[in-house]
């Protein structure tokens, strides 16, 4: 891995989580480290579901979703040092702690933002 | 193919349904107890309101679909339905499921559901029904129940692994061999006639260890046909065992 300049790494780290489907594959796989590339490409087909409430999501999205994971996320992801992959397996990678920063604040901005949502679709929840 | 080649077709359609949650639903796998599905449960990060599940069998994605969506389709509150009726009525997500094909490997589920497709032949009383029943034993505790099979327009056909000391049941095929594949299998494979081939059922179960049993049942008529039309071109389907 080549050194960059504190400033490029955060351009790159920004550009990173500037997309839902990186920010959920960063979420899982620090939840379980190391994950198959089959099983990501299911992941994010299956959460994106939720995130725009579809009812069901087939073959064909989640193929585009495994084309654009291996020619546009995991690149991204990779040159802002935030992953390393092969052809079968995805890892993330050891992180300064200013990014571990960067991610939380992503992760429960993504939660603050579903939760604010979230009266609207369940008002029989929290109706007194 | 043979019956266990049959068994591995059933096995190699299983789906498995993976749960994305930040918490397990233990009462997914509890509802679809009888079908060909196998439940995982893989975490979210905690706090994750989001949860999903994905359906694959073997490297093929099915489908995905809220969490949410299928609970509220498997949901038995708004409509109290048995399994037989629910089937016709499943959302699209759930007909990744196959509603045809169903997996058990309780004793009790396999045979209740072969009684359920002996009734089913009894009713329809025509078409041809095959009956897997491994050992001679087997035969005589439902002797009633086949002698009075055997008393409606239906060709009925026995196969175990033995010999047969009891008399003959009246109208009844009985084929048996010494150490081959029926003494292996439990079957009840009705075709039913051409005008009711919705009546089709086969339950084919193999016994893994003395009394443990794996086995699939479907209601696809071109499925019960493969499994009949196996059976009778290995076993023949003249009466000659009840003759002598």
């Amino acid at each position: 891995m080549t050194e960059k300049s504190p400033d490029t790494h955060l351009d790159g780290v920004l550009r990173a989580l500037a997309d839902g489907d990186r920010r959920r594959a960063l979420y899982f796989l620090g939840e379980h480290g190391s994950v198959t590339r089959a099983e990501l490409a299911d992941v994010l087909t299956g959460w994106r579901t939720v995130e725009e409430g579809v009812d069901v999501v087939g073959p064909d999205d989640r193929e585009r979703t495994a084309v654009a994971l291996r020619h546009l996320h995991l690149p991204v992801l990779a040159e802002a040092d935030l992953v390393e992959y092969d052809d079968e397996t995805v890892v993330p990678a050891t992180v300064p702690p200013w990014v571990e920063e960067c991610l939380g604040i992503a992760f429960d901005a993504d939660r603050s933002i579903d939760a604010q949502a979230a009266p609207a679709d369940g008002r029989e929840d929290w109706r007194p | 193919m043979t019956l266990a080649d049959h068994l591995s077709s059933f096995d190699a359609r299983k789906r498995v349904a993976t749960v994305y949650g930040d918490s397990p639903d233990a009462d997914l796998a509890t509802r679809f107890a009888d079908w060909n599905v196998e439940f995982e449960y893989r975490p979210l990060p905690p706090d994750t309101d989001a949860a999903f599940v994905t359906v694959t069998v073997g490297d093929e994605f099915l489908g995905s679909a809220a969490l949410d969506t299928l609970q509220t389709a498997v949901d038995p509150r708004p409509r109290a339905v048995g399994r037989q009726s629910n089937v016709a009525d499943l959302g699209p997500f759930l007909e990744l499921f196959e509603a045809t094909l169903f997996h058990s490997e309780r004793r009790r589920s396999l045979l209740a559901t072969s009684r359920e497709f002996e009734d089913r032949a009894w009713r329809v009383g025509e078409g041809r029904l095959h009956t897997g029943f491994q050992r001679p034993d087997a035969v005589a505790d439902q002797w009633v129940v086949y002698e009075r099979l055997a008393e409606t327009g239906l060709d009925v056909h026995l196969y175990f692994d033995g010999d047969w000391a009891d008399p003959a049941i009246p109208n009844t095929a009985v084929h048996t061999t010494t150490d081959g594949e029926l003494g292996r299998y439990w079957f009840v494979v009705f075709d039913a006639p051409a005008d009711a081939a919705a009546q089709s059922c086969a339950l084919l179960a193999a016994e893994r260890e003395p009394t443990a049993y794996s086995g699939f049942w479907t209601y696809d008529p071109s499925e019960v046909d493969a499994l009949a039309t196996y059976l009778t071109e290995t076993y023949g389907r003249d009466r000659r065992a009840t003759d002598g």
